[in-house]
């Protein structure tokens, strides 16, 4: 994919031309009462790239999908300040959230499949939408079920109901359900948490065609999976997007600031070094201070990419501990 | 290794004890059920048949039917349902779907209990003065059936209400993120899926308005009329007040017949619950839950 190959815009304001970027975060920061869960974020999303955010639990990374199609309205506690711009679009602005809603489809980390049958399920959306004609209606039902990978596995009983299939099956009928929309924008928050791994395999492969259609945002807590789809990775760790970069640089961000590609033995080394830095001022009192400028050089961007290296090196040690 | 000690069983004997007693407890539901159903078959089903559901009273209510007070019965139920339905399911649909968490959602949620509170002869008098007098129903079917569903209301209310929260909220959130209004949300993915619990909630209604009698006594109910009900502005009968009537009011009524009337105001509710039951089965069945 051309945006992949891209050279690295890593500061907010980088000279990317303003069509391709479909959603710009301009220091967003969401609290719920007093407890902030993400502060000052500031991030651009490409067109046609998967974005991955990764971090672990309580990043913020959940909350910052619900702030990107306005769910906080529907969660008094929840507090958004900051721009977010929709194909230049300021969302908080837009009369008609409903539209903007119905363009950036959202698959959640445990399946909900609705308690109606799977043709039901996927028709929701084109339905709410104002579509009657029953064949239009057989035809986005029959393409988005085949694109989530599942046409074959329930062809035969479109008319049983959709939370009566297993687990994995009902997350690919989350998947046809959110592509049913039409979506400009697809999120997906830890899609694979309830999904056995061949399963997360097909989903992925899927998610790489559906690529050239749309834009993706994909929240993991694998960064194997990170790197396995996105082109460019943010990590969010307690509250603060810490680094965002390409992909492929994902655990070992420069010193310097600056995304270099190198061996993967010499990376190795680094990362590992890198982590041991990382944990002991981890150890060390604060979480250090807010930083608005993600990757953008010099001591915060340095002290970033630590902090990423410290939790990939923590995930190792978890899956070695368990395996 | 596994000898029993002296604790082990003491804490055996002491379990013993108590599932033997929680088992009475429960044994003592049963038996006035028994005896009040036993009662009334024994005795008042030699009353019952055709002619008994459907000819009026003659000889000053110590002989013939029932037809008349079963019939204005149907009637107060059912104008009390039209009435309490579409407030009550309104109500609940605020409370579950739209109402902050402010004052006014917390004033209304008062006055439901409070409602619910209310002795049904607060409600009768209620029911003469606003009804009857004020709006000038008169005493009517339409009086009587409004001060039924005020006093019923919170029934619903709370029912509905509940079987909606029960919804789980991601079907909800699934449903918004697609682009859904709150009201599309409710009406494709809320109301489905409550209906078998706000059906329940009638159900319960309707057997508390049928049996009520204090609240009709004063607004719409009469000891005896030689008419049917032509209209909701008319006077009736009704099943509770006439076995009040013919157990305790009249003078030389068969031994026989109250127990009869009081058989055939359980049926009725039985009856209806029956409907409404089946009709929620038919309901599941066909959502296939």
């Amino acid at each position: 994919m051309v945006a992949g190959m891209q050279p690295p815009a890593n500061e907010p304001g980088a000279q990317v031309e303003a069509a391709n970027i479909k959603l710009a975060v301009r220091d967003l920061s969401i609290s719920y009462g007093h407890d902030t869960a993400l502060g000052n974020v500031s991030l651009e999303i490409r067109e046609h790239e998967i974005f991955g955010i990764i971090g672990p639990a309580n990043a913020g990374k959940t909350s910052f999908l619900k702030s990107l199609n306005r769910m906080d309205m529907f969660n008094s506690d929840m507090h958004v300040k900051g721009e977010v711009l929709f194909n230049g679009l300021n969302i908080r602005k837009l009369r008609n959230i409903y539209a903007l809603r119905s363009r950036i489809g959202v698959v959640f980390p445990l399946p909900v499949g609705l308690p109606m049958t799977i043709y039901d399920n996927v028709a929701l959306a084109p339905r709410l939408s104002g579509m009657k004609n029953k064949a239009d209606l057989d035809v986005i039902v029959e393409r988005c079920l085949t694109r989530a990978a599942l046409w074959d596995e329930v062809k035969d009983r479109l008319n049983s109901l959709g939370s009566l299939l297993s687990g994995g099956q009902q997350q690919r009928l989350t998947i046809a359900r959110a592509l049913s929309q039409e979506p400009e924008l697809l999120m997906l928050d830890e899609f694979s948490i309830a999904v056995d791994p061949v399963t997360t395999m097909r989903i992925e492969d899927v998610l790489k065609e559906l690529k050239s259609e749309m834009t993706i945002i994909l929240v993991t807590n694998l960064v194997q999976q990170a790197r396995r789809l996105a082109d460019r990775t943010a990590f969010f760790l307690e509250g603060e997007c810490v680094e965002i970069g390409e992909t492929e640089d994902l655990p070992a961000g420069g010193r310097d600031g600056s995304f270099r590609r190198r061996p993967l033995e010499d990376r190795r080394h680094e990362v590992r070094s890198v982590a041991a830095a990382g944990l002991r001022r981890a150890a060390g009192p604060g979480s250090g201070p807010g930083s608005g400028r993600h990757g953008a050089g010099g001591a915060s961007a340095c002290r970033g990419a630590e902090r990423t290296a410290a939790f990939c090196a923590a995930v190792r040690r978890a899956r070695r501990g368990r395996t | 290794m596994f000898e029993t000690s002296t604790l082990n069983a003491r804490n055996k004997q002491v379990q013993r004890l108590v599932s033997i007693l929680f088992l009475m407890m429960t044994l003592f539901l049963i038996v006035p059920v028994l005896i009040i159903l036993g009662t009334l078959v024994v005795k008042g089903s030699s009353v019952i048949s055709i002619d008994f559901l459907f000819t009026s009273p003659t000889e000053g209510m110590t002989a013939g039917g029932i037809f008349p007070a079963l019939l204005g019965t149907v009637f107060l139920v059912a104008v009390d349902l039209v009435i309490a339905i579409p407030i009550g399911i309104s109500a609940a649909i605020y409370l579950s779907e739209y109402a902050g968490n402010n004052w006014l959602t917390r004033v209304i949620n008062l006055a439901i209990i409070n409602l619910a509170g209310v002795p049904s002869i607060v409600h009768a008098l209620f029911g003469l003065g606003a009804f009857v007098l004020f709006f000038g129903f008169g005493t009517s079917i339409l009086a009587a059936s409004l001060t039924l569903a005020i006093m019923t209301l919170p029934l619903v209310i709370v029912a509905s209400k509940e079987s909606m929260q029960a919804v789980p909220q991601a079907f909800r959130e699934a449903s918004w993120n697609m682009g859904a209004t709150r009201w599309q949300t409710i009406r494709r993915v809320v109301l489905p899926n409550a209906i078998p619990g706000i059906l329940t909630g009638l159900i319960l209604e309707i057997s508390r308005t049928a049996g009520e009698t204090a609240p009709i006594m004063f607004t719409g109910a009469v000891f005896f009329t030689p008419f049917l009900p032509q209209s909701i502005f008319d006077q009736t009968m009704a099943m509770p007040l006439h076995l009040f009537v013919v157990a305790t009011q009249v003078p030389g009524v068969p031994e026989d017949l109250p127990y009869g009337v009081a058989l055939m105001l359980i049926a009725l509710v039985l009856f209806m619950n029956a409907l409404s039951i089946a009709f929620r089965a038919w309901l599941r069945g066909k959502k296939k839950w």
